[in-house]
């Protein structure tokens, strides 16, 4: 068996898609958090 | 040119097929033949749907305000007939003609029937584009009552409509056929599955197009009445729908420019199947988010589609962005493209058109358009953003930058491999799809920007400069919409570099068999 490495083959590819759900968190939280400001809940 | 004639199950016939040097697909050369016609309308509607974009875009910077309000509306109108529709499934066309018959190394059923649809497509985007510029349908893409076009609008919509469901059914049945006769083996290919789910949802989509606008032409006569609550929930199950079927047609084009590329595998074929099959079940209740504002349709209905239709379709998307980059990513380390990170990324073909395409379309649909979906697809989010621009911005990054940029990078293999020209003018091919990929990140993001801070879309003038009484509109909305103008003439330069260089090869290259798969080198 080949043991090189140990990490997920396509590393490069984990992070990015990581930063693509952080990235969709932000805009959904975020506009979450705009409109409840607008609306006066805190 | 190799031809070989293979022999016909029940008709007794023959068709005749060419064999290509560099991919040894065999192309039957009747479908070769619809192919080409149909791609070429399809960019011919990609001219003019650009032209209009043009002056749209330097309509609504608010320093230049270049139409008249009733152009405005005319050329938005024309804009997205054009570039949603006709462009759109034009080239949707071409490419199931291609799918169900290069990829698959079988003839095309029913050649004179696609002639046929051809000629109802084409009779109806020109009727369509006729009647709009001659000021008798003012109505927009969505036409909604009472907003009231001349019969013959509609009349083009359904003739269309009809020829793309036919044109549909005739892949349907070349995909059977091949089975039959054995063409090819085992499971189809990823790529045409992924178009056989894009015809799917046309089927649905196009039916629900009947509902909506066969009802609205009889009441354009004079005949019955039209209830616009109704016309918005069957409007919406084609207006929206419409751009499902482009997604999964960019899909299945973005796995096959990652093969022809880098010859990147599907890392996973059965996960990326599954999550076209999660599109056939969820995807279409995307198109809710229009709806999700209007009083005619029930809670219960909102509920499901916020809380889990919209969940299913969006695992759908997400296995589809890890899988792609995936691909690519394993099949640059197998060339020992090991260095950190990233090194695959930086090493890749950036100057392939093809691949840079692919990228910024993966690039713009994943980081922009999809995520900007999801968050308009929440019910109580979208009561903020719900007809402002914020949704232009987002199917402009989803239905441009990601779908129509990936139809150009797939038109650069196309042009050489099927229409057997080679690329005029391959530096602006290379450069074509940046200017026309950062071109639209400034205007998607510009036109979201501006539509949260209250610019509302569909509109000549949104700061009300003539009014009188004067209305505030904040100097940060301003710059965003003065950002969205430079964004537009960005991207239409892009959108010109295209025109010239599939254009140009269409006139000017001499026709001859490809040498090699790179459309820099064939």
């Amino acid at each position: 068996m080949d043991n090189k490495h140990s990490g997920p083959e396509t590393p490069g590819t984990v992070v990015l898609t990581f930063l693509l759900l952080l990235w969709i968190g932000f805009l959904y939280f975020g506009n979450w958090i705009t409109l409840s400001q607008a609306w006066g809940i805190r | 040119m190799a031809a070989i004639a293979l022999p016909n199950t029940f008709s007794g016939t023959r068709s005749v097929f060419r064999v290509c040097p560099v991919t040894t697909f065999k192309v039957d050369l009747a479908a070769e033949r619809l192919i080409i016609v149909n791609a070429v309308t399809a960019i011919v509607a990609l001219l003019l749907g650009g032209i209009y974009a043009l002056l749209i875009g330097l309509t609504r910077w608010p320093d230049v305000h270049l139409l008249s309000a009733p152009w405005f509306y005319r050329l938005l109108t024309a804009h997205g007939m054009n570039m949603l529709v006709f462009w759109m499934v034009f080239f949707e066309v071409a490419g199931l003609y291609f799918g169900g018959n290069a990829l698959l190394n079988a003839r095309l059923v029913g050649v004179k029937l696609a002639w046929v649809a051809y000629a109802l497509m084409l009779g109806g985007a020109i009727l369509v584009n006729v009647i709009i510029m001659m000021g008798r349908a003012d109505v927009m893409f969505s036409a909604y009552p009472p907003l009231k076009a001349d019969p013959l609008f509609y009349v083009g919509y359904i003739l269309f409509a009809v020829g793309a469901i036919l044109a549909c059914c005739i892949f349907l049945a070349t995909l059977v056929m091949a089975k039959v006769e054995g063409r090819y083996e085992g499971s189809m290919p990823l790529a045409v599955f992924g178009l056989l789910t894009a015809a799917i949802i046309a089927l649905f989509t196009l039916l629900s197009g009947a509902v909506a606008l066969i009802p609205t032409l009889l009441w354009s006569l004079g005949i019955g009445n039209v209830d616009p609550g109704a016309y918005r929930v069957t409007f919406w199950g084609f207006g929206h729908s419409a751009q499902q079927v482009n997604l999964s047609a960019m899909i299945a084009i973005w796995y096959t420019l990652a093969t022809l590329t880098v010859g990147a595998k599907p890392v996973n074929e059965k996960l990326s199947r599954f999550a076209f099959f999660l599109y056939i079940l969820f995807i279409n209740l995307g198109s809710m988010h229009h709806l999700l504002t209007d009083p005619g349709l029930g809670t219960a209905a909102k509920f499901f589609n916020t809380s889990y239709a919209m969940y299913l379709a969006v695992l759908g998307s997400l296995i589809h962005a890890f899988s792609i980059p995936a691909a690519i990513e394993t099949a640059m380390r197998k060339k020992g493209y090991n260095k950190g990170l990233f090194g695959w990324l930086l090493n890749a073909p950036w100057k392939e058109p093809g691949f840079s395409a692919l990228m910024f379309s993966l690039f713009i649909f994943g980081f922009i358009g999809g995520p900007t979906g999801v968050v308009l697809g929440a019910g109580q989010l979208s009561l903020l953003a719900h007809n402002t621009w914020r949704i232009t911005g987002h199917f402009h990054a989803t239905v441009v930058g990601g779908t129509t940029l990936a139809f150009m990078g797939f038109a650069y293999y196309v042009l050489p491999l099927v229409f057997r020209r080679p690329l005029f003018a391959k530096k602006i091919a290379q450069w074509q799809p940046w200017v026309y990929g950062i071109g639209l990140i400034i205007l998607s993001i510009s036109m979201t920007l501006a539509g949260t801070l209250g610019a509302p879309r569909r509109h000549w003038d949104v700061t009300f400069s003539n009014v009188t009484i004067p209305v505030q509109v904040q100097p940060l909305m301003n710059l965003m919409l003065t950002f969205s103008g430079i964004g537009a003439v960005i991207a239409a330069t892009g959108g010109a570099m295209f025109i010239i260089v599939a254009v140009g090869s269409l006139l000017f290259s001499p026709k001859r068999d490809p040498k090699a798969l790179s459309p820099l080198e064939a």
